[in-house]
């Protein structure tokens, strides 16, 4: 009887962990709701996030935003969409912005605060939780990345 | 170098004490860059009658890039301010002991300039800045911290000006995006015409009002890790002096040398998860104008390529590299050889050509820290035949 329950919790807890691992392997790549950009590759996006293309496809400016820490979402972005270390992200802003002048992303504190910044500029791009976009009206998903 | 030391430290104080003002409404972004090198070189020259010429056409006592030591190269400070959302205002100052037997320290502006961001297609720049040609020359500064190898390239070298380094005008640059991520890059650019010495092209300014006109067009691919192949080149008209032996002094009576100058600058660079290739060749030709020289034209060309590889999660680089630089005439053309100023008057020089192979690694310490080792050996020139550099270079 002991041995079964035992069985049974560690199945359950497997179970919970296996949803967890799932759900924390999506990040959802967003942009402001008016921004008519649609149906965009990951290498697109790449593209726009690390200003080797500065400016949207209808022609307003991209403002990219990341984390002000090192968030694990940062770092997945990072691995997952620019196919980039956190080192060579790093050294790449520091050279574009040393070599073309260019601004590099804005440091935000959390997902609530890239959700706001992304909601007020058109040209934003920003990446968090999919979960964190529901209900949104100033926000949209751009690309949601699964790994 | 040409040095404006006063004007540049009074500048150099304004901006950083400017980096420092929280109050004012603008953003102020704020970088830096330095190196320190030690090398142990061996006492035997790689061509001894290269090196009994230098030592006496040479053009310094104390030689760039004669690695022997302890040396700081110096530290640039970069500071940026965004004055609205399309205009930036760019400078660099860089800090640097002087060679030789001092301890002075000198500041230059390297780069001082605004750029206006119209859209991705149309942009303007306007002040000094580095000539936009080529892949290294663009990246002058800060080239300790971003490469992967210590030697400084003679082709690049701004205190031999084969190419054209800095440019005091105005340039038009774009990007056009093409299919896939792909994108075309162009930069049109109208500046002060080089001045009567290559090395005096700093605050480039040709007495004679001539101006110089380069472009660069460049296909970036974002499937092979912003990968590129670019074309470039320049078009100037030189005045100076002609000074027809090796160590021919003018006293400011000498004929004129007047040559128009073309030179073609394509390079390409290949990124992938495990390795990088860097390669860039320039080839210049200086035609005589007036018809006193005793050929009606000289050539100039040199090429660099590095192979490394992207080991450890990318950290560390073993790198691979060949150095060249060549000229039709002993001591480079009439042009190329011409040091001085037109207060003190013009002196003939012998610039050797060099040949050199190098490897060494890098290595990543973090985003902001680099470590290298190198052994170069040099197959033709002045230099010792054998060298041993290690750099700590970093850059924020």
């Amino acid at each position: 009887m002991k041995l079964s329950k035992l069985i049974k919790m560690i199945s359950v807890s497997y179970l919970l962990f296996s949803c967890v691992s799932v759900s924390a392997g999506e990040l959802a790549i967003i942009i402001n709701a008016k921004n008519p950009a649609n149906g965009l590759t990951a290498l697109e996006i790449k593209q726009l996030y690390l200003k080797n293309n500065t400016h949207w496809g209808y022609g307003k400016k991209v403002r990219p935003s990341g984390y002000n820490y090192e968030a694990d979402i940062a770092t997945d972005f990072y691995k997952e969409v620019l196919s980039m270390s956190d080192t060579e992200v790093e050294r790449h802003w520091i050279e574009v912005q040393y070599g073309k002048a260019l601004k590099p992303p804005v440091q935000l504190d959390d997902a609530a605060a890239m959700m706001k910044f992304v909601g007020k500029f058109k040209g934003a791009i920003g990446f968090v939780d999919p979960s964190e976009v529901a209900g949104n009206p100033k926000v949209k998903t751009l690309l949601v990345v699964s790994y | 170098m040409v040095s404006k030391r006063i004007g540049g430290a009074l500048v150099a104080v304004f901006l950083l004490l400017g980096g420092n003002t929280s109050a004012l409404a603008v953003d102020i972004r704020f970088s830096g860059f330095g190196d320190v090198v030690l090398g142990l070189r061996a006492d035997k020259p790689a061509d001894d009658v290269e090196l009994a010429r230098y030592e006496e056409f040479g053009t310094d006592p104390f030689p760039l890039n004669e690695h022997d030591g302890f040396t700081v190269t110096g530290v640039d400070f970069v500071t940026i301010v965004d004055l609205t959302e399309e205009l930036t205002f760019l400078t660099e100052a860089n800090l640097q002991a002087l060679r030789g037997g001092t301890s002075e320290i000198e500041i230059d502006i390297e780069r001082i300039f605004l750029n206006y961001e119209h859209s991705q297609k149309l942009n303007f720049q306007t002040g000094l800045y580095f000539t936009p040609i080529g892949y290294h020359n663009r990246f002058l500064y800060s080239r300790a911290w971003l490469m992967d190898s210590i030697q400084i390239f003679d082709l690049f070298e701004e205190e031999l000006n084969l190419v054209p380094t800095h440019s005091v005008g105005m340039m038009i640059h774009g990007t056009f995006p093409l299919k896939s991520g792909n994108s075309l890059r162009y930069i049109v650019n109208v500046a002060n015409g080089r001045g009567p010495a290559p090395n005096a092209a700093i605050y480039a300014r040709d007495p004679d009002g001539g101006l110089e006109f380069t472009w660069l067009l460049e296909w970036a691919i974002p499937q092979f890790n912003q990968s590129r192949f670019g074309l470039s080149g320049w078009f100037d008209q030189v005045d100076s002096r002609y000074l027809p032996e090796l160590g021919d002094e003018d006293p400011l009576t000498s004929e004129p040398l007047s040559m128009d100058e073309v030179g073609f600058n394509p390079y390409m660079v290949l990124n992938t998860h495990l390795f990088h290739v860097l390669a860039e060749y320039v080839w210049s030709r200086r035609e005589d104008r007036i018809g006193n020289l005793p050929e009606s034209e000289y050539e100039a060309s040199g090429f660099t390529v590095e192979i490394s590889a992207r080991l450890k999660n990318g950290k560390l680089h073993p790198y691979v590299r060949f150095d060249s630089t060549s000229f039709d005439e002993e001591g480079a053309s009439p042009y190329l050889g011409v040091r001085g100023d037109s207060d003190e008057g013009f002196t003939r020089v012998y610039i050797p050509e060099t040949k050199a192979v190098m490897f060494g690694a890098a290595y990543d310490m973090n985003a902001h820290f680099r470590l290298k080792a190198e052994f170069v050996h040099n197959l033709e020139g002045h230099r010792a035949e054998n060298v041993l550099m290690f750099q700590t270079a970093f850059g924020f």
